[in-house]
């Protein structure tokens, strides 16, 4: 299950990132294996998506939320 | 001399800790990337002298963007001390970088900043166990209320004086066991596949201590007090609303701003009307009567005030709305909010804040396309920037020119717009869509004292440069129109007229003023104009080269072959929009 197909308000946790240069990215707003997430808004019009990873919120384009599997909290 | 480099993530507040501490006068915003260059100050601690560094915000020194800046800089100066900023609001991203730094062994100290939006939260921070577990001194601040300056000055004066960095632990860097007999311990930062792709064991280490170490010095004491900021904040981001609300809310300013150019305009001539008058006979009687006073004359008060009426209204009214416009956290939700506008012309979100700050002055907002990853990305938008986006000068400028002319501000406003789409949908074909990541930082009330520095440090530019370079452009203008030189253009008259439907002192006008706009209205209120005339003549200058000092910025970032291309594309483009109005425009207006 990818981040874009979870539900705005549910909380996750990151799997896997696909693509090494990706993950680095990703790596310094927080988000690495193991992180928690929770999806606070999908902007319309597949705009980007924004979630909150600890304190802070990140938006980050649709195309890379498609890379970053996620498991949903239980 | 001592040297001390103020460290941090991005927003974390490392200017506004320098500035509360030293005085200093770095600007700052409330969005991540607003210091991009390294900027140095010197203070006094006790009678001590010591050089304080001022650095990008980084979230890893493991990275390709301003980290290399950052690492170059230790390297070069080899600095006595680090001050490790931090947001204590955000203390488990935050301390990745603090356990980073901690492994480069220079003495440091933790500056908790934002401690007051921290006690808002409900959470209680032990700062002992955070000490222990760090292994150096930290010491709550707020740049904003100045709590904690005392500590720092002192802490840093007793460290000058020679005494060690009081340590309650023991240092805490992560070797993992596996990498300590390899090469790579993950602990230099310097490799290229480390800033690129690389995630170490060391990495995941500091990842899960610095959200351990958070764990156990936080703890819950009480609710969040919500306050209204938080609901708008909710509302702006979470919402379908919340675009609306930003698109309305531009709008509005550019309403009012247009209001409050025509509304200012009248009683700025009243007043300035006699001082005019004043000078032009201060300089007849004091000047051998003459051809070069009759030119004085006319020129010098015209150069010194034209731009106190047109121009200095609009600067002061967008950079009061910069001001406060950067300080609230807003511009980043418009790079989110406009990011689908964006990638369907081509221009990556990150794109979108340098043109918004475009609006205010160009050759900032120049500087600022360095928050854009890509280098043809950062191309495409400095050549929006250059081409298109009115600064807040040129606006003024323009709404001038347009009312005295009665020429069409819908038609002038619809070509600049269908440039700009054209101009990005053209640039953009050749760029693969770049992808989308920012931080959104928290609202904030903008404070007075902030607005008021940033409002002054940016009109500051009307009377260093706009002013003197009218002045000067303006004595040259009369010059040119006294010498009679013009009328050798009557020549042009058939081809001007045939191409552009303007009259040949218009092209001449035009001709001049592409190579800076805010003469515009100089030349061309000496000149009678039909509104339909007018109308293409001012799309031809709103449409055209950028001024002298964002040439300048241009050729630092982006280099000369950057520059000629933009420039070569800005005449193109003017040309192209006067020959296109006069085809569609009909005979009357």
């Amino acid at each position: 299950m990818y981040l874009t197909n979870i539900e705005v308000g549910q909380k996750a946790r990151v799997v896997n990132i696909e693509g090494q240069g990706l993950a680095k990215k990703l790596y310094e707003f927080g988000i690495l294996n193991g992180a928690s997430l929770q999806l606070m808004a999908k902007h319309p019009m597949r705009g980007p998506l924004v979630v909150k990873v600890g304190k802070s919120e990140v938006a980050l384009g649709r195309r890379m939320a498609g890379k970053i599997q996620v498991e949903l909290d239980k | 001399m001592f040297k001390i480099v103020a460290i941090g993530n991005p927003n974390s507040g490392k200017s506004a800790v320098l500035n509360r501490l030293t005085g200093s006068r770095i600007m700052v915003s409330n969005y991540p990337g607003t210091s991009l260059e390294i900027t140095r100050i010197t203070d006094m601690f006790g009678h001590h002298e010591a050089e304080l560094f001022d650095t990008p915000g980084v979230y890893s020194l493991a990275s390709a963007g301003e980290a290399v800046q950052v690492l170059d800089l230790i390297e070069k100066e080899q600095p006595d001390l680090i001050l490790n900023v931090v947001d204590a609001s955000n203390l488990n991203r935050n301390l990745v970088l603090t356990y980073e730094l901690l492994a480069l062994e220079i003495p440091m100290i933790v500056v908790l900043n934002q401690i007051d939006a921290f006690r808002k939260q409900g959470y209680h921070l032990d700062i002992d166990k955070l000490k222990t577990r760090l292994g150096c001194p930290v010491i709550p601040f707020s740049a904003v209320t100045g709590e904690g300056v005392l500590e720092l000055g002192g802490a840093i004066e007793s460290f000058i004086h020679g005494r060690p960095i009081a340590s309650p632990g023991k240092r805490n860097i992560i070797i993992p066991v596996s990498m300590a007999a390899s090469d790579c311990s993950g602990n230099c930062f310097k490799c290229q596949q480390h800033r690129t792709e690389c995630i170490n064991e060391a990495d995941q280490l500091r990842a899960e201590e610095a959200r351990q170490t958070a764990e156990a010095v936080l703890q819950k004491i009480g609710n969040k007090r919500r306050s209204q900021l938080d609901s708008m904040q909710k509302f702006i981001d979470h919402s379908f609303g919340g675009i609306i609300f930003l698109l309305v809310l531009v709008y509005l300013a550019f309403y009012a701003l247009l209001q409050f150019i025509s509304l200012s305009e009248g009683p700025i001539n009243e007043l300035l009307m006699p001082v005019s008058n004043m000078l032009q006979t201060f300089l007849q009687q004091i000047l051998p009567p003459g051809r070069l006073t009759r030119i004085l004359s006319l020129a010098v008060p015209e150069g010194l005030i034209i731009p106190f009426t047109i121009i200095m209204p609009a600067m002061l009214y967008v950079s009061f709305l910069m001001s406060v416009l950067e300080d609230t956290g807003l511009l980043p939700r418009y790079s989110v909010a406009l990011e689908r506008v964006g990638s369907f012309l081509g221009i990556s979100g990150q794109g979108i804040i340098p043109l918004a700050l475009g609006f205010g002055c160009r050759t900032p907002a120049i500087m600022a396309t360095r928050i854009i990853p890509d280098t043809y990305q950062r191309f495409l938008v400095v050549t929006l920037l250059s081409i298109v986006i009115p600064c807040s000068a040129t606006l003024g400028v323009l709404s001038a020119v347009i009312a005295t002319f009665n020429a069409s501000l819908g038609i002038i406003l619809v070509t600049m717009l269908s440039v700009f789409l054209i101009l990005s949908l053209l640039l953009s074909r050749k760029v693969e869509q770049a992808e989308f990541i920012y931080e959104l930082p928290p609202l904030r009330v903008p404070t007075a004292h902030n607005v008021w520095l940033k409002s002054r440090s940016r009109l500051a530019g009307f009377f260093t440069e706009v002013l003197p370079l009218l002045l000067v452009m303006n004595i040259g203008m009369r010059i040119l129109i006294d010498s009679g030189a013009l009328e050798y253009f009557r020549g042009l008259e058939t081809l001007s007229r045939g191409m552009f439907g303007i009259p040949a002192e218009a092209l001449v006008a035009v001709l001049i003023t592409v190579f800076q706009r805010y003469l515009a209205p100089l030349v061309l209120l000496n000149i009678a104009m039909t509104p339909r005339e007018a109308t293409v003549a001012i799309a031809m200058i709103a449409l055209s080269l950028p001024c002298l000092p964002s040439m300048v910025m241009t050729i630092r970032e982006l280099g000369y072959k950057a520059l000629l291309k933009i420039l070569a594309m800005g005449l193109l483009t003017s040309f192209a929009v006067g020959i296109s109005l006069n085809i569609i425009l009909p005979a009357a207006l």
